[in-house]
């Protein structure tokens, strides 16, 4: 009696805990506030009913079993609403049905005060008298129930994932205390008249309201599915051994003695019963802790083939080095199967480019045509799908032969992607035993494994070593090219000095014979008489022709080594064509050309640049207009601006340059072949213009050429104009 | 021109027809010439006698004339006001290292007419060069 007490007392405590904890999760859901509501009926059916059990007067049972079936009637509607809510927030319930199913349950509810379910109790044979509407009830709970079922089982088969384990797990919750309240509280009492598990049936709802608890908050901890799954299996299990034991001793004792047993009998297979139970349940543990000992006498050698393939993977995944990692791979190989050795050898085409091997090979070489020919042989064996060769299932022959030879007894090919790598060969066991059929099975997983393993390391090996080759030809590269660059350092530094030397050993006696020309013709105490004094001039001025040529070859130097120095200033570009005007005028007058200098005397055309050097230029420009332009001509020289440039042309009606020639003229040595017929007397340097270009391509401008031959020839200077803030040029005020 | 305000010169130079001619024509116009074959000889008579003028000439046997600079300077002259150099080196770098030690200007032989050079000469002494005592 008290035992039952304190398991009425914990289901209530537990099932109040659960509905309570389920309600405050989630209050809004009607799931959730359904459930809470089902937990409070069904603590008060648990009450009514320990009540029903324990009165004295015929009465009161009867008053407490009437509360124990009106109870009933409402846990019967609730059941089916949260079968239908369940597991969604929504009460979703078509208007009639609802009300329908709140009538007959208000109806019913209160037939259950009334005689026509019970009418009576009879205390001998402890049973209430069913009423005549009794049938009405049966139908009322029948129908609830069932359209529970119903609804779960539809929602079982139409959701998925989590929604369908929320609904396993209820329908499980369900099933599981219907048939425990079955088997203890109808088929006990019912068949065997045992009353003694009757007093169970609190903890039979609490584990069913832990079920609908659990799968509508904690629905994804799946482990605890499988706990559930298990326990009920195991419920079943211990009721079906319970049962059935029993069953078969009632009948034995039944045939044999010939007696019917009494209840004082039955009460004693109990305590069989449960030993029975016992030893049944404990079995599968003991069974297993006994083979463990045993193997671990008789089975030695004995691996756990999945922590080997563990410990292999992970090894594999952690280095890239292929010394190590086949040393690895075969080291926990040998330590696990207990073999002499194993070796990895590596094939590409028809050589054998590497060999790993671990535990003892006694010397031998696992190279040559032999071991590369088992390797394809085990790739293309007979036995195709399998692809190993095993020595005892060899047939006398070459193989086994040098199988035998190399103490090996399995050899697996190693392929990657179809294409064989190389092989996997072990030795012998170290007891001498054959492979198992578990190890030769854990080989056949372990091989491609291994195979893509090796590959990956080999493929990095390779991407390494190329990466040292080509750092050292880099470096070597490197090596060269500076090397190179030191000798040309040296050799510029030496063509300097030469050309320095050289212009030095050219001048100076140009200079002696330019002087002392230059006296004869100038302080000579004789007067000259006319021819001599025109070779003398000739003379002359050929001397002056080389001294320019050297100087503009030390100039074409200077711009080539970037050692030309343009040291710029400001200055009005005007300033330095005056000079150049002046200076050239009197030749011009000589050979009866007209000079003429145009530009906007109220204008300033101010640039950065370097005097002199610009000087050299326009004077090369006008110079060699007059050497081309006949007499009578005529040479312009005009300034103007150009937005941000200054233009200076100097325009000639000289023979002109064909325009085939004119891309040709800026270049060095470029004097145009017709210049020589037509002008023999008026050779340049053939420098001039290309010193020009260099000269005013660093003062950030350019020089072009117009021509018509016969009409005369234009060039143009623009360079860029040193402007005020404003963006205007500077004017004179 | 008598030979109390006659400037004195001092010509550096190897080549014996330009030595020669240069001599000629500066004695024409009154000056008073001295020379020096080599490097030596030009330190030498350098550290000895006073001159308003020194045509210095590059290239030269014994001791070229950027070591007299440097020598000169390491005595303590201070002062190369005076100096001019003379020369057909092409080499920039010679002449900017000489413009800093103080000389005046450079002259390239080979673009002077003896005209010319005496046109140089006068301008360099009539531009008040200070005669520099060693």
């Amino acid at each position: 009696m008290n035992i039952q007490l304190a398991l009425l007392l914990f289901a209530i405590a537990g099932n109040s805990l659960l509905g309570l904890f389920t309600f405050y999760k989630n209050p809004k859901s009607w799931t959730n506030r359904l459930f809470s509501l089902f937990t409070l009926f069904l603590n008060s059916y648990l009450i009514f009913n320990h009540l029903s059990l324990n009165q004295s007067s015929d009465e009161e049972t009867l008053f407490w079993i009437r509360a124990v079936m009106s109870n009933a009637v409402i846990l019967g509607l609730l059941f089916y609403f949260l079968a239908k809510t369940f597991p969604q927030k929504e009460f979703i319930l078509p208007r009639w049905q609802l009300i329908l199913s709140l009538v007959a349950t208000t109806i019913l509810f209160f037939l259950t005060q009334t005689d026509l379910i019970f009418q009576g109790y009879e205390n001998e044979t402890n049973n209430p008298i069913p009423g005549k509407a009794i049938g009405l009830f049966a139908l009322y709970t029948l129908i609830f129930l069932s359209g529970g079922f119903i609804e779960l089982a539809l929602k079982l088969k139409n959701s998925t994932t989590i929604e369908k384990i929320q609904t396993k797990l209820f329908i499980l919750g369900t099933i599981f205390m219907f048939v425990l309240i079955l088997t203890t509280n109808f088929l006990f009492v019912v068949v065997f008249k045992a009353t003694a598990l009757v007093g169970l049936l609190p903890l039979y709802t609490l584990a069913f309201v832990g079920f609908i608890s659990y799968a509508i908050i904690k629905h994804r901890f799946l482990d605890i599915r499988f706990i559930i799954v298990r326990s009920i299996a195991y419920t079943l299990l211990t009721l079906f051994i319970a049962l059935g034991y029993v069953s078969v001793l009632f009948n034995f004792a039944f045939f044999i003695g010939r007696e019917s047993p009494s209840i004082s009998t039955l009460q004693q297979f109990i305590v069989p019963t449960i030993l029975a139970v016992f030893f049944a349940i404990s079995f599968q543990p003991l069974r297993r802790l006994f083979e463990k000992l045993t193997d671990r006498l008789f089975y030695k050698d004995h691996y756990d083939s999945n922590t080997l393939l563990w410990n292999l993977s992970s090894t594999m995944a952690s280095t890239l080095d292929i010394s190590k990692l086949s040393s690895s791979i075969l080291g926990q190989l040998r330590d696990s199967i207990k073999i002499n050795y194993a070796v990895i050898v590596l094939i590409r085409k028809k050589t054998i480019i590497w060999v790993g091997s671990s535990g003892n090979t006694k010397g031998r070489v696992f190279k040559g045509k032999d071991i590369l020919d088992i390797i394809h042989k085990s790739h293309t064996s007979s036995r195709k799908l399998e692809q190993i060769i095993i020595y005892e299932e060899l047939s006398e022959g070459r193989t086994k032969d040098v199988m035998r030879e190399h103490g090996a007894t399995i050899v697996l090919p190693l392929i990657v992607h179809s294409d064989l790598i190389g092989g996997l060969l072990l030795g012998e066991k170290s007891s001498g035993e054959i492979y198992s059929s578990e190890d030769v099975d854990l080989l056949k997983i372990v091989a491609p494994e291994v195979a893509v393993a090796v590959r990956n390391a080999m493929s990095y090996d390779e991407i390494k070593r190329f990466n040292i080759t080509l750092e050292q030809e880099v470096k070597n590269a490197t090596t060269r090219l500076q090397n190179a660059n030191k000798r040309l350092k040296e050799l510029d530094v030496l063509k300097d000095e030469f050309v320095s030397i050289a212009s030095h050993e050219l001048r100076t006696p140009m200079t002696a014979i330019k002087s002392y020309l230059w006296m004869a013709l100038n302080k000579s105490p004789q007067k000259l008489g006319n021819p001599l004094k025109k070779y003398l001039n000739i003379s002359y001025q050929s001397t002056e022709r080389l001294i320019h040529l050297v100087n503009d070859m030390l100039t074409v130097s200077r711009i080539e080594r970037n050692k030309i120095e343009i040291k710029k200033q400001p200055f009005d570009i005007i300033e330095i064509l005056k000079l150049i005007f002046d200076e050239l005028k009197i030749t011009a007058e000589e050979k009866k050309i007209k000079l003429l200098l145009k530009y906007n005397p109220g204008e300033m055309y101010q640039l950065h640049g370097d005097k002199e050097k610009l000087r050299e230029v326009f004077q090369n420009l006008v110079g060699n207009s007059l050497k081309f332009t006949p007499e009578n001509g005529r040479i312009v020289i005009k300034v103007k601006k150009e937005r941000a440039t200054i233009a200076i042309s100097v325009s000639d009606t000289g023979s002109g340059i064909r325009e085939e020639d004119q891309s040709k003229l800026f270049k060095k040595f470029s004097k145009i072949e017709y210049a020589y017929a037509n002008h023999s007397s008026q050779h340049g340097t053939g420098l001039g213009l290309y010193i020009s270009k260099q000269i005013v391509s660093l003062h950030n401008g350019d020089i072009t050429v117009q021509s018509e031959v016969d009409k005369g020839s234009t060039f143009t200077v623009r360079l860029p104009l040193i402007q005020d803030k404003g963006g205007e040029s500077i004017k004179h005020v | 021109m008598s030979d109390k305000t006659a400037k004195k010169i001092m010509v550096v130079e190897d080549e014996q027809y330009l030595r020669e001619l240069y001599v000629q024509i500066l004695q024409q116009e009154g000056y008073v010439v001295d020379i020096a074959e080599d490097g030596e000889q030009a330190l030498a008579k350098l550290t000895q006698n006073e001159y308003d003028l020194i045509l210095l000439d590059v290239i030269l046997p014994k001791m070229d004339g950027l070591q007299i600079l440097e020598k000169l300077s390491k005595m303590g002259k201070k002062n190369f006001n005076n100096t001019v150099l003379l020369t057909n080196l092409g080499q920039d770098l010679v002449v900017a290292k000489a413009l800093d030690y103080g000389v005046r200007g450079y002259m390239v032989k080979s673009d002077f007419t003896p005209e010319e050079l005496i046109k140089e000469v006068k301008g360099y002494l009539e531009n008040g060069i200070v005669r520099s005592a060693l």
